[in-house]
């Protein structure tokens, strides 16, 4: 559970199909970014992957620190985008991907399509960041 | 815009669904005085629900069928999405059909009527049936009854 509440503008924000940039850490300490499909639930974020061995939930599974960004289109004065950036701590919960990124490929594709494709996916991974601090530019 | 205060409200602004081509959809249904109301060649309604938490009013754009008078719609998605959540605790929504809008109480089905409506929504769209096989939970149906003659 995040220990902060998100606010109504985030959520919108990371609603409207923005790609998330997550960042996860490896073992030597390095940096490694990649962009997700995100989820709400109540006020953690939420991801889906069919293939449990990615790096990405390998990293997380050493060392659960995550850092994930959503840029906006809203400009906020001097003329900068709104961008928010969402800090916390993520955990593996096993199953239910498939179910989770049918629900966002309905944000991130559109109506009427069947993803993942496939008639019978692999249960897959969730990953549940839960969020302890906001940063960006925006209302929050 | 959406308003960005926090709290409760009971104003009567209205909030779209922030999902982009969502929002999009809903844009040009309600500019067009509902002449543009299909999306993909299928016909759509627009609900406006009450948020159970914030009281702000939420609008959302859906795939509907009928039976007699009443619409019928289906939550899709891993979780019951907002507005099936808002439209359980606040029953009184209102719905937009191309150039009509009328008040209407949103209730779900019950089990008695689910197998028959259920098909109802599989002619409307067929791939309700590839959601509700990887839904892992039973889709749930809602009918909307217009109020008053």
């Amino acid at each position: 559970m995040s220990p902060i509440a998100l606010p109504d503008a985030a959520k919108d924000l990371i609603r409207s199909g923005a790609l998330g940039h997550l960042v996860t850490l490896g073992s030597s300490g390095a940096p490694h970014v990649t962009c997700v499909w995100v989820g709400i639930d109540g006020d953690d974020l939420m991801t889906a992957h069919l293939n449990p061995h990615q790096r990405k939930l390998d990293n997380v599974r050493e060392d659960p620190r995550v850092a994930i960004s959503f840029e906006g289109t809203a400009m906020h004065p001097p003329g900068l985008k709104e961008y928010v950036v969402a800090h916390g701590r993520a955990t593996i919960e096993e199953g239910g991907a498939a179910a989770l990124l049918q629900e966002l490929a309905h944000v991130y594709l559109g109506p009427d399509v069947k993803f993942p494709p496939m008639d019978d996916p692999p249960p897959g991974v969730r990953l549940r960041i839960a969020v302890d601090r906001l940063s960006g530019i925006g209302p929050w | 815009m959406s308003n960005r205060s926090s709290g409760a409200s009971t104003s009567a602004e209205v909030h779209d669904n922030p999902t982009r081509w969502v929002a999009a959809h809903i844009r040009r249904y309600v500019a067009s005085g509902g002449r543009e109301h299909t999306f993909n060649g299928r016909d759509t309604l627009l609900i406006t629900t009450r948020g159970r938490r914030s009281g702000k009013l939420r609008r959302t754009a859906l795939y509907f069928g009928r039976d007699g008078d009443r619409y019928v719609v289906v939550a899709t998605g891993a979780h019951d999405p907002d507005w099936y959540r808002n439209l359980l605790v606040n029953p009184a929504v209102v719905v937009q059909h191309r150039a009509d809008t009328f008040a209407a109480v949103a209730r779900p089905v019950t089990p008695a009527e689910r197998p028959r409506l259920w098909q109802v929504m599989l002619r409307v769209f067929p791939g309700y049936a590839d959601y509700q096989m990887r839904a892992g939970r039973e889709l749930p149906i809602a009918v909307l009854e217009m109020l008053g003659p």
